[in-house]
């Protein structure tokens, strides 16, 4: 009986195995990742800068990328390579929402941290204070101060020290499904264009059958703070006061957008509930080339999607509505990559740094579409000769408005999603969630 | 139940149980036949259009290209097997102790023991995550394997072993004992080949319940060549953000092998959960 | 021990040999039980310890940890979300018991007594969600309440309904929605629990009953419930504490949203534990659900203590 039990156990372990084997084709996800320790490159202390490439150096770099569909990455890995035979780059992703929550576990955890590690603007601070990256200022010599925008060398800085390099900037504008468009009989909006010029449009582009299923949206938002930051410039509001120490939700401006935000979702009902944009993966790109949805805020990288998409994605830029006060508005977010606490050899991590926001990384970065470049070196000719619209992104960089980050961002922020969640679900009235916010944010910015 | 005397009846009852088990299963049969159809079947397609048309492995392989998704199966067949049999040999251990050794103080601790089973794993969760930091375990195969050996469910394995132990009679120990056999040797070659039955049963739903586990492995795992399937599931979420199928294709792939088992010894499981009470999950 | 019944030897020997064997059973006793015993101490009593001491901190993993004293525990009672996730537990206790219960009862009795192929396989598809993982079912789930082609909503729409309920989009519907796939997935372990219930029940009984004329009704309420009472009482405990553990639908389905609604006591640990690191305030929220389901388990075993004392 035991024999029998036990064959049978296996059986099923093997069946399951093989019939998962066959059902798709073998892995090309690297298995061994992190974990092997690298061998000793750098020479003993002293002397000039060590070949740190001398012998055969596996480097991990963390992202929320997925390295198998982001062609930037493997640009970057066989450049590396290629400058530096002895290099093996391997890259590890923690997927978009979970990142920045997984990987203090992982500091926490004082584990082996990967050599390079990807961290929004937002996070800086928070990880910089909580020891969790190294401090970068030694190896960033003044060349490299000059070379980057001064809105990108502003995001790396925690209490004038600099602990992460640019990645890439994200300024937005507005993007559309032109078939959609040419479908209904609307004008593509051109620079200039206003608030009520966009609630029109999006009327005319959402539609709902008789039994009051949509069966498609003029806009389509996402719901994290920096996606609907825009609107809150346009308005004239913001999260946080200019010196960051008061929350600045409270104000005429700030609820007129928050009001704004609203009525897109329940009263004029142009745009996709976060239920209803469930079913795009909560991905507001992927409703736009569903063709569920006509326009969506966006960098750069959101033109990756749509050229990538299945078939390819008839698309078209134009730059936010002016706002209330009649100037063009963007705001510019900036991706950084850092040195992990806990990283193998520190000099090590700096080459593959400075690489990623040198001239050579950034210009894979324009190229791949992930973003506009920190470097003021890299050619952005060959990105206006692709396309007119183009323009448009370079321009949005000079009226952009940095996405505002304090030394508390992450837990103020936290505090703002929960409150605006009951605006997202129309739980609670604007004035409501907008004194909520203020009293507990300013408990937080008064901190330290 | 008189009515079902009569022909009528029965056709009734069997009706609506045939129609009520359809219902049960079929969210299981729409996910299998679903994972296999195109974005655009799932997106736009009846629900209850079982066909996939046309028929494609996409979503499998997009979702295993993404995520290695055949190494969390790996690592949760690996950890279903031997934590489960680690956790059973400890737990008939201890079950033997208190079910045939006296010793002073044994009632006391049991009672002790057994209070675990009052603590909701909600109040010992960010400790024991602490304790695993401290230990340098976090995301280390051991913080799936240790932990388990004492928490409510392996508690209640020795309240089970001990009743069923108390249940064998004792002239088996004094007959091995007076031939000389040690009290380990009573437990191994005389105690343990006659609980098979109450082994078989703990096996299973242990079995059942690592594979299902999610809260504990996805706290103190972080990289992916040791996260078992439900934890990588739940990444294949927030990764597969655009294509839902891949989703599904994940979900199923966790499923597959529970069912799997389940089907396989299912008048056990019928058998045992009736008799024992046990649930599984 | 009896062993030694005809051993010949003097009095003292004897109470020494049987000493040392009784120390002997106890040494190996203490040995068997050791790996549980430590472990017992270091994750279940170190950590229920170190627990307490932590929600009386303020801790993000990374600074340093700072005592606050109870701050916690009256930062929890001003907040508005703890206070609707104590309404979401009890919304889901009274949802959620009362249906498994009667469901589970009335798949138990029409199933009961009858053992052939085609109930075996009703028992065995009421028995299969059970067994499978809450995560995977939760996202095909997800399709099942998908309030424009979702199972239901397409079914809803076809039947003739315009206003269809928004499920996991709508305040009111988002919780009957976890309850119903919460009834789905564990209807069949209970009923087999309620048939393992009714099978100890002697058909005698039963018999009796009819000679004396009972109908269906009479016969359940005065032969069936009572002597069910036992494992009604048990399902009950175990029910009561499942809706105190709700997490895993939650955290793939909804999140908590919308707007709090679905957002239950242990997720709302997990959120402040390791999404929000303020691991001080997760773990004054876990000591406070402890208390509570201490204090209702109690509360119910006194009930039933009471009630079987006046059974007399």
């Amino acid at each position: 009986m035991k024999k029998k039990l036990f064959i049978k156990i296996v059986s099923s372990m093997l069946v399951c195995f093989t019939l998962f084997a066959f059902a798709g084709c073998v892995p090309t996800y690297p298995v061994e990742a992190t974990t092997t320790p690298s061998t000793d490159t750098s020479t003993p202390e002293v002397t000039t800068k060590p070949d740190l490439f001398a012998q055969p150096t596996k480097i991990t770099i963390l992202s929320w990328w997925d390295a198998t569909s982001k062609t930037a990455l493997k640009l970057f890995k066989a450049n590396f390579e290629g400058l530096h035979p002895n290099a093996k780059i391997e890259y590890t992703r923690i997927p978009g929402s979970m990142y920045a929550d997984k990987v203090i576990t992982m500091v926490a955890g004082g584990e082996q941290m990967p050599d390079v590690m990807m961290l929004a603007m937002d996070q800086v601070p928070r990880y910089a204070l909580g020891g969790a990256i190294q401090d970068l200022t030694p190896y960033i010599t003044e060349e490299y101060k000059e070379n980057t925008y001064p809105i990108a060398m502003d995001a790396l800085k925690v209490n004038n020290k600099i602990y992460a390099v640019a990645r890439d900037i994200t300024s937005t504008v507005m993007y559309c499904n032109k078939k959609m468009f040419t479908d209904a009989g609307v004008d593509i909006p051109k620079e200039g264009w206003t608030v009520d010029d966009f609630l029109e449009i999006s009327k005319k582009l959402t539609k709902y059958d008789d039994a009051g299923k949509p069966i498609q949206w003029g806009y389509a938002m996402n719901f994290w703070p920096d996606s609907v930051y825009d609107w809150f410039l346009i308005f004239g509001g913001d999260y946080i006061s200019e010196d960051g120490t008061t929350s600045t939700m409270n104000t005429p401006e700030s609820k007129a957008a928050m009001q704004f935000l609203s009525d897109l979702l329940y009263k004029y009902k142009v745009a996709p509930t976060r239920t209803e944009l469930e079913q795009f993966g909560g991905n507001e790109n992927a409703a736009v080339v569903a063709s569920k949805a006509a326009m969506a805020i966006g960098g750069l990288l959101s033109s990756d999607s749509f050229i990538k998409a299945n078939p390819p994605l008839e698309y078209e830029m134009f730059p936010l509505p002016l706002s209330k006060s009649g100037k063009a508005v963007s705001h510019a977010f900036v991706n950084t990559w850092c040195m992990p606490e806990g990283a193998k050899n520190p000099e090590l991590s700096w080459a593959v740094l400075d690489y990623l926001s040198g001239k050579q990384g950034q210009q894979i970065v324009l190229e791949e579409r992930m973003g506009l470049p920190a470097n003021k070196e890299v050619d952005t000719s060959a990105l206006l000769a692709a396309r007119p619209d183009n323009k448009c992104l370079i321009d949005s960089l000079t009226y952009a408005v940095p996405f505002k980050t304090t030394l508390n961002s992450n837990d103020y922020l936290n505090v703002w999603k929960e409150e605006m969640e009951y605006l997202y679900s129309n739980a609670k009235s604007v004035d409501e969630i907008a004194a909520a916010i203020d009293k507990r944010g300013n408990e937080i910015l008064s901190k330290k | 139940m008189e009515f079902l005397k009569n022909k009528v009846g029965k056709i009734v009852f069997h009706a609506t149980f045939i129609i009520l088990s359809f219902i049960m299963i079929y969210p299981f049969i729409w996910a299998i036949t679903s994972s296999f159809k195109t974005t655009a079947q799932l997106y736009n397609g009846n629900p209850f259009d079982i066909m996939p048309n046309p028929f494609t492995v996409y979503n499998y392989q997009r979702a295993m290209e993404m995520l290695p998704i055949l190494r969390f199966v790996l690592n949760s067949l690996i950890l279903s097997t031997f934590v489960p049999i680690l956790q059973i040999v400890i737990a008939s251990m201890a079950a033997y102790s208190f079910a045939r050794l006296e010793f002073k103080g044994k009632n006391i601790v049991f009672l002790l023991l057994l209070s675990t089973l009052m603590i909701p794993g909600h109040v010992t969760l960010i400790p024991n995550f602490i304790i695993m930091r401290v230990l340098h375990w976090i995301d280390r195969y051991v913080a799936l394997i240790i932990p388990p050996l004492v928490n409510g469910q392996n508690i209640f394995n020795i309240f089970f072993m001990r009743q069923y132990f108390l249940s064998i009679p004792k002239d088996l120990d004094d007959a091995a004992i007076i031939d000389g056999c040690s009290r380990f040797k009573v437990f191994s070659s005389i105690l343990m080949p006659n609980a098979k039955p109450a082994l078989a049963t703990i096996a299973i739903f242990s079995f059942t319940s690592k594979w299902n586990e999610f809260l504990w492995p996805m706290i103190v795992m972080n990289s992916y060549e040791k996260m078992p399937i439900q934890v990588g599931l739940s990444y294949l979420k927030v990764a597969a953000s655009t294509n839902r199928g891949e989703l599904l294709a994940g979900s199923v792939i966790a499923i597959i092998p529970t069912i799997i088992v389940f089907l396989s010894f299912q008048k056990y499981f019928i058998k045992t959960v009736v008799n024992t009470g046990l649930g599984g999950q | 021990m009896s062993l030694l019944i005809n051993a010949k030897p003097a009095h003292n020997t004897k109470s020494r040999t049987r000493k040392r064997m009784a120390r002997q059973e106890a040494i190996t006793g203490w040995i068997f039980i050791l790996p549980v015993l430590i472990g017992f101490f270091v994750f279940t009593v170190f950590s229920v310890i170190y627990s307490s001491i932590i929600s009386f901190t303020e801790w993000d993993l990374l600074t340093p940890q700072v005592f606050v004293g109870i701050k916690n525990y009256v930062k929890i009672f001003k907040d508005e979300r703890f206070w609707q996730v104590l309404y979401n537990t009890a919304y889901f206790v009274i949802g959620l018991v009362p249906s498994v219960l009667v469901v589970s009862m009335l798949l138990a009795i029409a199933l009961n007594g009858k053992v052939n192929k085609l109930t075996n396989f009703y028992k065995i598809s009421f028995y299969m969600p059970c067994i499978t993982s809450t995560i995977a079912v939760s996202a095909v789930w997800l399709w099942v309440f998908n309030p424009t082609n979702g199972m239901i909503n397409t079914l809803l729409y076809a039947i003739g309904f315009t206003n269809v309920p928004q499920w996991l989009q709508s305040t009111t519907w988002a919780k009957p929605a976890l309850i119903i796939m919460r009834v789905w997935q564990v209807c069949g372990r209970y009923m087999l629990m309620f048939l393992a219930g009714l099978q100890t029940i002697p058909a005698t009984l039963y018999e009796a009953a009819e000679v004396d004329g009972a109908k269906a009704w009479k016969k359940f309420r005065y032969i069936t419930l009572p002597m069910l009472s036992n494992t009604t009482f048990f399902i009950t405990i175990m029910l009561i504490i499942e809706s105190f553990n709700i997490f895993e639908s939650v955290y793939v389905m909804t999140e908590g949203r919308p707007a709090g609604s679905t957002n239950t006591l242990l997720y709302y640990i997990y959120y402040n534990g390791f999404q929000a690191y303020r691991m001080g305030y997760a773990s004054a929220l876990a000591w406070i659900m402890f208390v509570m389901l201490f204090v209702l388990t109690f509360i119910q075993f006194r009930i039933r203590s009471k009630k079987e004392l006046s059974m007399f």
